[in-house]
């Protein structure tokens, strides 16, 4: 506490002072993000691109770090901003209280003293004499309120709000002294470290960091981001704001604004450069396995964006990145907001944040993408892990436990990343194509029964389903024409048999998850699987597009779980990855198709 | 000199030893070099107004908020974040040596290799 504060000194503060110095800190903040941008984009791509041999790692090793040191003043200095910025913002709350008990105390031509006591004169009518009564002065020992003023004690009319004003008065400077002490702290806290290198344990402080200041500034920056407004609201909020108040957003709500949908792709991706920085911070060192695995998911990730995209392959924006639940990442392979195509790939069964999530399925929209752009060089493709998928930790019978809640949830928020990038897309003519695999085309299908359909998505594409939850292609909502389905024959998935075959047989606990497919194959005829109709039936009415067969169990014919992983992969179903390219360009007319099962 | 040179294993004595393998692969050109020095070099003019703005930002506080204790705090992290920065502007001048040097190093050295180019065998997958 600061007890020498006195309320002629916090009338005399001058917060302007305090903001000149926030901005001080901000282009400081702004420097050193555009000393980061010139090593990443300049320095190190064209040692990284062109040069071999130890000097060249040397140095490449040296100036990545440079970067790293850059992000991390960026991140601190730009607290500091806001810091100031919400200090200067609570004290002026206080010098406001004072203000008006001053006014009010130079209306009524009372004193107020040094030590915040208040005179005032004498008033009022005697009880005996009918002579004014005698003034007095005021003043605020406790906490405001604690003392009411007494009319047998002081019958003085005056008496009363002069207690008030004293009170107030002394409020204030009380206020404005634990605000000091507070920040103070919080300052304390933002030090800069010693030397050059940004270790994880730093990063870890700078989450910290970020947390306190965002604690702190709640009142400054108040609860403006408009977390229940529709995407396009959000777009239109974060064009109204100035380039100062964005950057104070970045700088203390990164984790937020990178995941708020109807936030422009650059935007996001810029925060969520830092936001992996601080959860790899966040995550170093603890020992459950959630935390090592998702780690080891968010160093990879950090692999990827710090490579050199290959000549002829997009670059990747990082849309979306956080430890919620079983992790979420959502990964675009080229501009999403500048593309005239874009495809979102929700992955399922068995994804979650991990090293595989980050190799394989960000190949598949890396793929895609590819593929898509061959056709239509103005494409992206985006792997959505936004929501938690069921984990098959038992085998395939794990879909019986998941139902249908995963895939609602998963929808709702499928639909408004899809309302985002209608949002924040710069074509009119915006071709958007969901592309569901395994229980992600059950949560793609949720999604389209939400509302008024899944928002600005013109094709769905489903492969691997084991149903998504309607029984005919129509009722996804985007007419009958604009829904493939790919399904290999050999993919144990997409034959799964429907509940009601399952109930009736006991295999399924006897022989594990196969006795189900096995069931389902003793029962020609019947076009249900787990989720509804099998999207690869005629009756269905989707487009069925031509697949590989896939591999069968163990070398040979039969259903097996490798058929289920291929259909992205150029290599080992050129033909669906073709088929998914092509309608994912908005070419659609061109794919090769099957017959219905 | 300018243009990609491709040498293998003699022009790379820091190279681990060992007969017969390639060694460490080496490939470079003085350009990207030269470039990269010349960038560290324009950080370190990008990086100089920092004090002052900084100073200059932080001039009206002794007077007009001198009397917050959060402010003696805000010198002492003002203090820490020019050293870090000052560091970083440091680090920034001395790649900017080390990379022209290594430039300048390679340079030479491509000279000396060109005339034994012929007596080295080249990698797997280098041959054209």
């Amino acid at each position: 506490m600061t007890p020498t504060l006195t309320w002629a000194q916090l009338r005399d503060l001058k917060c302007a002072e305090l903001e000149g110095a926030a901005d001080g800190w901000g282009r400081s903040s702004n420097r050193a993000d555009a000393a980061r941008d010139r090593i990443e984009q300049q320095l190190l791509t064209g040692l990284r691109d062109t040069q071999e041999g130890e000097a060249a790692q040397a140095a490449v090793a040296r100036l990545r770090q440079l970067g790293r040191n850059f992000q991390y003043v960026y991140t601190e200095c730009g607290l500091l901003r806001t810091t100031l910025n919400s200090l200067a913002h609570e004290v002026k709350t206080q010098q406001r209280v004072l203000k008006e008990a001053l006014d009010d105390a130079a209306a009524l031509k009372f004193t107020v003293h040094a030590d915040g006591s208040v005179t005032y004169p004498a008033g009022g009518e005697g009880l005996i004499d009918g002579a004014p009564l005698w003034g007095g002065t005021a003043s605020s020992s406790g906490a405001p309120g604690l003392l009411p003023p007494s009319g047998l004690v002081a019958p003085n009319p005056h008496a009363a709000r002069a207690q008030d004003i004293a009170d107030r008065v002394t409020g204030a400077v009380r206020a404005a002294a634990e605000i000091d002490w507070r920040y103070a702290g919080i300052l304390r806290r933002l030090r800069a470290e010693e030397g050059l290198k940004v270790p994880d344990s730093t990063w870890k402080d700078a989450a910290g960091d970020a947390a306190e200041v965002r604690d702190a500034a709640g009142a400054y920056l108040k609860d403006a981001i408009p977390h229940d407004a529709s995407p396009a609201e959000r777009r239109d909020w974060w064009a109204g704001l100035t380039q100062e108040q964005r950057e104070e957003y970045l700088a203390v709500y990164p984790d937020q604004i990178g995941n708020l949908d109807g936030i422009p792709a650059l935007v996001r991706d810029a925060a969520n450069r830092d936001n992996l920085q601080l959860l790899i911070g966040k995550l170093e060192g603890r020992d459950d396995e959630k935390s090592v695995t998702q780690l080891a998911g968010l160093r990879e990730i950090d692999r990827q964006l710090g490579a050199a995209a290959k000549p002829g392959e997009p670059p990747m924006f990082l849309l979306g990145v956080s430890d919620e639940g079983n992790g979420r990442a959502i990964v675009s392979y080229g501009n999403p907001d500048t593309a005239k195509n874009v495809a979102a790939y929700v992955p399922g069964l068995n994804t979650s944040l991990d090293e595989d999530f980050a190799k394989n399925d960000l190949k598949r929209a890396l793929d895609t993408a590819k593929g898509a752009r061959y056709h239509d060089p103005s494409s992206a493709a985006v792997a959505w892990l936004g929501y938690d998928a069921p984990q098959a930790i038992d085998g395939l019978s794990s879909l019986a436990v998941a139902g249908d809640g995963r895939a609602v949830e998963g929808g709702r928020r499928l639909s408004e990343f899809t309302a985002g990038l209608s949002a924040t897309n710069e074509n009119d003519d915006l071709h958007l194509t969901a592309i569901g695999h395994s229980y992600g085309s059950r949560t793609v299908g949720a999604a389209t029964q939400q509302g008024s359909g899944i928002p600005g998505v013109d094709d769905i594409v489903l492969v691997g389903s084991p149903g998504v939850g309607v029984d005919h292609a129509e009722d996804l909502g985007v007419g009958k024409g604009h829904v493939f389905v790919g399904a290999a024959e050999n993919d144990v998935v997409t034959i799964l048999p429907s509940k009601q075959q399952a109930a009736a047989g006991v295999a399924g606990s006897l022989f594990g998850p196969f006795a189900y497919v096995a069931g389902d194959l003793a029962d020609q005829g019947d076009d249900d699987l787990w989720f509804g109709r099998d999207p690869a039936s005629e009756s269905f009415g989707a487009k069925r597009f031509r697949v590989d067969d896939g591999p069968g169990l163990v070398g040979g014919a039969g259903p097996s779980i490798a058929a289920h992983s291929q259909y992205f992969d150029p290599k080992r179903d050129a033909a669906s990855a073709h088929n998914i390219s092509l309608i994912s360009a908005g070419r659609s007319d061109k794919i090769n198709t099957q017959e219905y099962r | 000199m300018s243009g990609m040179t491709v040498v293998h294993g003699t022009s790379d004595p820091a190279g681990p030893s060992g007969g017969g393998g390639c060694g460490p692969r080496l490939k470079h050109s003085d350009g990207p070099w030269l470039r990269a020095a010349g960038g560290a070099e324009e950080l370190v003019t990008h990086l100089g107004p920092v004090r002052h703005d900084l100073a200059s930002a932080h001039g009206g506080l002794r007077a007009g908020a001198g009397r917050l204790t959060a402010l003696a705090e805000l010198a002492a992290v003002r203090e820490s974040w020019e050293r870090r920065i000052q560091a970083a502007q440091g680090e920034c001048g001395s790649l900017a040596g080390k990379l022209r040097e290594v430039a300048r190093i390679q340079g030479a050295t491509d000279e000396a290799a060109r005339s034994s180019l012929a007596a080295v065998a080249p990698c797997k997958g280098d041959e054209r």
